[in-house]
């Protein structure tokens, strides 16, 4: 598994250099290890079957009890087929989608083959840090290629949209795994769904979090609204992102705890509720959209939404049908996705009121939709009909609860139906008052990812119960609900019952719904009172304006209000502890005079100078005091017998003085006055205040020895490292660690200096070079014909042109 | 001619050193009254003197006074002199190498021996010593330490020439660009302006 996840990611790094080699037919390349990937996970189909399941691990960082393991049981390797497989055939599809002239093409190939990467470590994961590393990796992967075309501002803005939302879930997700592992005492997540900690307020509190990650990777309300913006990205990322993979991510987290937890009320109750009310609010929002892909885009926040509810309830019906829908629905969203892609470049619009006839210029395009779509509303003999009943079935015979799930979710389907219908007709069929559109047609190449993804929904549907043995490994990890009497399994045909007659009203009620298509828009217009787009925006501006109040309230730029504000924590933090523990009662210091009498010299000159700095005026005067003050101390340490700090300190010295000088170029020649003498009264009592305490603290630090010196060892430490300077062996061998440290602040500090002090305004108006102006006022203007005026409207400032 | 946009002087403004005519060559740039043929002389003469001393603090370090810390400071030191006695032509004449290249340098060397340490005596940053056989010159002892003072040292040369960059070169750039704009305004804010210039 290792090896698969290796190998995605060297070819991420080499995928820029194949597309530029081999153009867009790199991506051919590109989708071999995606595919091999696949058939390595065919390959462990009967193992799986078996019960078994493959695992790798290895100790990380053990002192942490991270490890880096992969785990692979019936659900891993059901994303490891779509995620892999439906890979495979994007990458294909890519390959004829772009042109080579495709600016950033490179970097697209190479993102792209990186996130099928992410997204297969990510469901492979058997740890949850591990697992939230390739979730972000998802994100940032994605902000990419959604903002794949950078120089839109309508695409950059969607990707940060994703970005902002998904990341926020991400980390709410990260707080619930933390609190998750450490409840339990193992972030493995194989070991924590084997024996899940007992339920309380933390884990309850963590599961709320995790689901809210889960909720915003798969855009289930009220998170939903980044999807939609997404659609910005091109269509194979769609494709693969927004239908197959990514939002899977958030259905994919669910699907792995709930056998844990699915018996948790919150668990079961967010899942549900946000997860039916997504299904009925997305597909009611897609029955009045135009563009082919925003339809899309809101179907597939409404199967997501039916997706988590299925596999949030906890009862092994619910499990199995949802494990199914998500084969099911990757199987039809994704070549839905990549039909709006070819109909895109066939036609050059995606708006469902320009096209019409297609269905005569494209019919393979057409049959393909045909049968994806016939997944996608719940006709049999597809996969998503199977599936549906199945989903029908797990609620039939419950209580109440069930019974309003089932309702919403017969409500949902319904909706799907209608816009399934919407977007065959929007897409393929003749509209009245509408020319038919011209089309270029596609190549077989093209379309080949499309058919194969449809074919399988198909053949999904008609083999459903030899799938079902694959699906029933994973939900019978998950214990059957209270009424179910009997175990359920994936088939066409269950004979007469419940589930056949909801599907069928689901049918039915769809084709009314699409026969009144005019007014369900118009009802669905008047009825959208909030706008989350809208929402969102506002509350990004209020959060900015929040920080810019925030900083600018705390940080006022006074010099003097910093530095007292460090100082008086210093005083309170220090004095504290100081007074409430008596520390004169403590141990003192016996009194010395001094150690020789030459120590009188510059004891002296360091007192002079200090009391000098208070009474003179002139900046310059006080900074070379300073100095003095400062070579005094020097002298002292040289007359303790430390030369190479004496030696250090004078050096040090000495740039700071002319550094300082160098500074004070620029400022006044004179401090100047406080205005209030109230303040310079309490400047004074502050420094004094800090003096004191510092001598204070340094007097009785001498006596506060408590454990022997290490330094009686320094000089064997000395000898051994091969040096005789205590001081410099310490500095670069014993302690060498600390160096590092303080030389990577010594140059972040320059990086600093240069940067802070000299910022350069990058906007300065420049001077446009001499002529040009002079040039185009004196030119006479163009003549008044239609492209004439369009070049002096839209550019706003006369254009030299050719004459 | 105006310099003050230029950050380092052009290839063809550089002065070429003429040892028979100057000592200072980006001296000549300064205004008459600034400059001190004493000081151009004795910058000149002490420079390598003061080099020669760094390098030996920063060899020493190990078993005697001194180290990379202090012989970066010294060297430093000898281009503050050199910029003080020539003004910043001279100072981008003399360190002609961008401080952030040195920084780099240095900080990577420091690294590079802490993980060749972890490579090739199995902890981050183990050292080791040995005595090199030099013939006549003797058998100087070199340790692993030496290479990591040497980053330090680099790292802290580039730090004082980027300090002298910033905090010298730069704000005389600013106070000349503030002369020659109050002298093109030439009324009253000019005697502010100029009373902030306090020494130099």
């Amino acid at each position: 598994m290792t090896t698969v996840l290796v190998a995605h990611f060297i070819t991420a790094a080499v995928a820029p250099l194949l597309v530029r080699l081999w153009g867009r037919n790199g991506f051919y390349a590109l989708a071999i290890v995606p595919g091999l990937a696949t058939v390595w996970a065919l390959f462990q189909l009967p193992a799986v079957l078996n019960g078994e399941s493959l695992s790798e691990s290895v100790a990380w960082a053990p002192q942490f009890s991270l490890r880096l393991g992969l785990h692979m049981d019936a659900l891993g390797l059901v994303m490891t087929l779509i995620a892999a497989g439906v890979g495979t055939l994007i990458l294909i599809y890519c390959a004829r989608y772009f042109n080579d002239s495709e600016p950033g093409l490179g970097r697209f190939a190479g993102v792209f083959v990186a996130f099928a990467g992410a997204m297969l470590g990510l469901v492979l994961a058997d740890d949850l840090i591990q697992l939230f590393i390739y979730w972000e990796l998802t994100t940032v992967f994605s902000y990419l290629l959604v903002g794949h075309n950078a120089e839109v501002k309508e695409s950059r803005r969607a990707a940060m949209t994703a970005l902002t939302v998904t990341t926020f879930g991400g980390l709410a997700m990260l707080v619930g795994m933390i609190m998750l592992g450490e409840t339990a005492g193992t972030y493995v997540i194989s070991e924590i769904v084997a024996d899940p900690p007992a339920t309380g307020p933390v884990v309850t509190s963590a599961l709320v979090l995790i689901m809210i990650g889960a909720m915003s990777k798969s855009a289930l309300f009220p998170f939903s609204l980044w999807l939609p913006a997404a659609m910005q990205a091109p269509t194979p990322v769609s494709g693969y992102l927004h239908a197959a993979a990514m939002v899977k991510a958030g259905v994919y987290l669910v699907a792995r705890l709930t056998p844990a937890f699915g018996d948790v009320a919150v668990w079961q109750g967010m899942a549900l509720f946000f997860g039916v009310a997504t299904m009925v609010f997305g597909g009611w929002k897609a029955l009045r959209q135009y563009d082919l892909k925003l339809v899309l885009a809101y179907g597939t926040i409404s199967q997501l939404g039916f997706l988590i509810a299925l596999l949030g309830t906890g009862t092994r019906a619910a499990a199995l049908a949802g494990v199914a829908m998500l084969v099911a629905h990757s199987l039809f969203k994704a070549p839905l996705f990549l039909v709006v892609g070819i109909i895109d470049h066939s036609t050059g619009t995606r708006d469902l009121r320009e096209l019409s006839g297609l269905r005569q210029s494209m019919p393979t395009t057409y049959w393909v939709s045909i049968v994806a779509l016939a997944s996608m509303a719940g006709l049999p003999p597809t996969a998503g009909f199977a599936a549906k009943e199945l989903a029908f079935g797990a609620y039939t015979h419950g209580g109440t609860l069930d019974t309003v799930v089932l309702v919403g979710l017969v409500l949902g389907s319904t909706l799907t139906v209608a816009y399934s219908l919407r977007f065959l007709w929007g897409a393929f069929f003749d509209k009245e008052g509408v020319q038919p559109t011209p089309v270029h047609a596609p190549g077989a190449l093209f379309l080949a990812p499309a058919v194969v993804l449809a074919a399988l929904s198909l053949v999904g549907g008609l083999l459903s119960y030899w799938a079902d043995p694959l699906f029933a490994v994973y939900a019978d990890t998950v214990p059957q609900g209270e009424h179910e009497t009997y175990q359920s399994y994936l088939a066409l045909w269950h004979g007469w019952e419940l589930p056949l007659l909801l599907s069928a009203i689901c049918v039915v009620g769809g084709l009314v719904l699409f026969s009144f298509r005019n007014r369900v828009v118009w009802l669905g217009t008047r009825l959208a009172f909030v706008n989350p787009e809208r929402n969102y925006r506002r509350m990004l501006a209020g959060l900015e304006n929040l920080a810019l109040q925030v900083t600018g309230s705390t940080q006022r730029g006074s010099l003097p209000v910093y530095l007292g504000t460090i100082l008086i924590v210093l005083v309170v933090a220090a004095g504290i502890p100081m007074v409430s523990g008596r520390i004169w009662a403590g141990p003192q210091p016996e009194l010395r005079l001094w150690d020789t009498p030459v120590q009188i010299i510059p004891a002296l000159i360091i007192v002079i100078t200090c009391l000098l700095i208070l009474f003179v005026r002139r900046r310059l005067f006080a900074v070379i005091l300073v100095g003095i003050g400062g070579y005094g101390v020097a002298a002292l340490y040289f007359l303790q017998g430390a030369p190479d700090i004496a030696l250090t300190q004078f050096l040090v010295e000495t740039v700071s003085l002319v550094v300082f000088v160098l500074v004070l170029r620029r400022f006044p020649s004179h401090f100047s006055a406080p205005a209030l003498k109230g303040r310079r009264i309490w400047n004074m009592i502050i420094g004094l205040a800090t003096g004191l305490m510092v001598a204070t603290m340094t007097w009785f630090a001498l006596a506060g020895r408590l454990e022997p010196s290490i330094s009686e060892g320094y000089p064997a430490a000395a000898k051994e490292a091969g040096g005789y300077n205590i001081i410099s062996v310490l500095l670069v061998d014993v302690r060498a660690w600390d160096t590092m440290g303080e030389i990577s602040v010594l140059a972040a500090a320059a990086a600093g200096v240069a940067s802070l002090m000299f910022v350069r305004r990058r906007a300065q108006p420049r001077k446009a070079p001499g002529g040009v102006m002079a040039l185009s006022v004196t030119q006479p203007p163009s003549p008044p014909t239609a492209t004439g005026a369009w070049t002096w409207a839209t550019s706003g400032s006369p254009r030299r042109t050719c004459t | 001619m105006d310099l003050g946009d230029l950050r380092v002087a052009p290839q063809n403004m550089h002065v070429k050193p003429q040892w028979n005519r100057t000592w200072l060559p980006g001296a000549d740039s300064l205004p008459t009254e600034r400059r001190s043929l004493i000081f151009e002389v004795v910058s000149r003469f002490l420079f390598p003197v003061i080099m020669i001393i760094s390098l030996y603090l920063m060899l020493t370090g190990h078993t005697d006074i001194g180290g990379g810390f202090a012989g970066g400071i010294v060297a430093g030191l000898a281009f503050i002199v050199r910029y003080l006695a020539g003004g910043r032509f001279e100072l981008y004449a003399t360190a002609w190498v961008q401080p952030g290249a040195l920084i780099g340098a240095g900080l990577a060397l420091a690294t590079g021996v802490a993980i060749g340490g972890a490579i090739f005596g199995g902890d981050v940053l183990a050292g080791n010593d040995w005595y090199i056989n030099l013939g006549i010159l003797g058998s100087p002892h070199i340790t692993v330490s030496l290479f990591f003072d040497i980053g330090v040292y680099l790292l802290v040369i580039g730090l004082i020439l980027d300090i002298l960059r910033s905090l010298g070169a730069r704000i005389d750039e600013q106070i000349e660009r503030d002369a020659a704009h109050t002298e093109e305004e030439g009324s009253a804010p000019g005697t502010a302006a100029r009373a902030e210039e306090v020494t130099s």
